[in-house]
């Protein structure tokens, strides 16, 4: 499995958190719009991104490129990410994932449970 | 990553085609670009993705009538004592004339925090502490203490 990690902020910790549930996962950083590129054209299975607004900057070139369906934000400021909806999602088929920077401890092993749980 | 004005345009139009954002949504963007480019004397800018793609998605926030949380008060008066501060409430006026109307507190507050970062890195500065993290929520606090 290939994440590859876009957004606007907290890409070298969104891929650490990756990395230290699951070693085996491929992770790339790239620019928001490279990443959401690499979607597009397959060379990622799922995207990840944080911003500050979970929303925005996280997956606007996501939706841009892939489809609002392929996408799903999973928390905002205030709102923390819900398991249940985070499942619901990726079997949806739902593949890239918006949340903003202070969730990203809740939200990526939510994420990362659910995938893998779905595959 | 820098930015120019023709990979902010190629930007927008990306998310324009899609319906994420509109005409004057697009105008307005690029014209604060003019307006950095200007203020900072630079033709293109560091790291200005962030606010770029923010600005724009915070303007059709606006337009669709949704709100969002202001960051949390230790970020707000960190930002308050940046040197940048004053330039970054010019540029949010700026954005305000152009769009005719006032922008919700809580907008204002992340694109100063936006400015003042980008100003930071194409002017020197530092960066608001642990910004990226502390917009509001349990985590958020959590992380503070």
């Amino acid at each position: 499995m290939k994440i590859v990690i876009g957004g606007q902020v907290e890409k070298k910790a969104i891929e650490e958190k990756i990395k230290e549930i699951d070693p085996s996962i491929e992770t790339v950083i790239k620019s928001d719009l490279e990443a959401a590129m690499a979607m597009k054209t397959g060379q990622a299975d799922y995207y990840f991104g944080a911003c500050h607004t979970g929303g925005g900057g996280a997956l606007a070139m996501a939706i841009a490129l892939i489809g609002r369906d392929k996408c799903e934000t999973v928390s905002m400021p205030g709102k923390k990410p819900n398991e249940e909806k985070v499942i619901e999602a990726v079997k949806n088929g739902k593949k890239a994932f918006g949340f903003t920077a202070d969730h990203l401890d809740l939200a990526v092993p939510m994420l990362i449970k659910a995938i893998k749980s779905a595959n | 990553m820098i930015m120019r004005f023709q990979e902010l345009t190629t930007r927008l139009e990306l998310l324009q085609e899609q319906g994420l954002i509109n005409e004057k949504v697009c105008r307005v963007t690029e014209s604060v670009f003019e307006e950095l480019a200007r203020l900072v004397k630079k033709d293109s800018i560091e790291q200005a993705e962030m606010v770029f793609t923010h600005l724009p998605l915070a303007l059709m926030r606006i337009v669709n009538g949704e709100n969002i949380d202001r960051p949390d008060p230790f970020i707000l008066e960190e930002m308050k004592r940046s040197e940048h501060f004053p330039v970054a409430e010019t540029l949010v006026h700026f954005i305000e004339k152009l769009w005719e109307k006032s922008l919700p507190q809580g907008e204002k507050d992340f694109l100063y925090i936006h400015f003042i970062n980008l100003l930071n890195i194409n002017q020197g500065g530092d960066e608001l502490e642990d910004c990226h993290r502390g917009t509001s929520g349990e985590e958020g606090d959590r992380r503070k203490n």
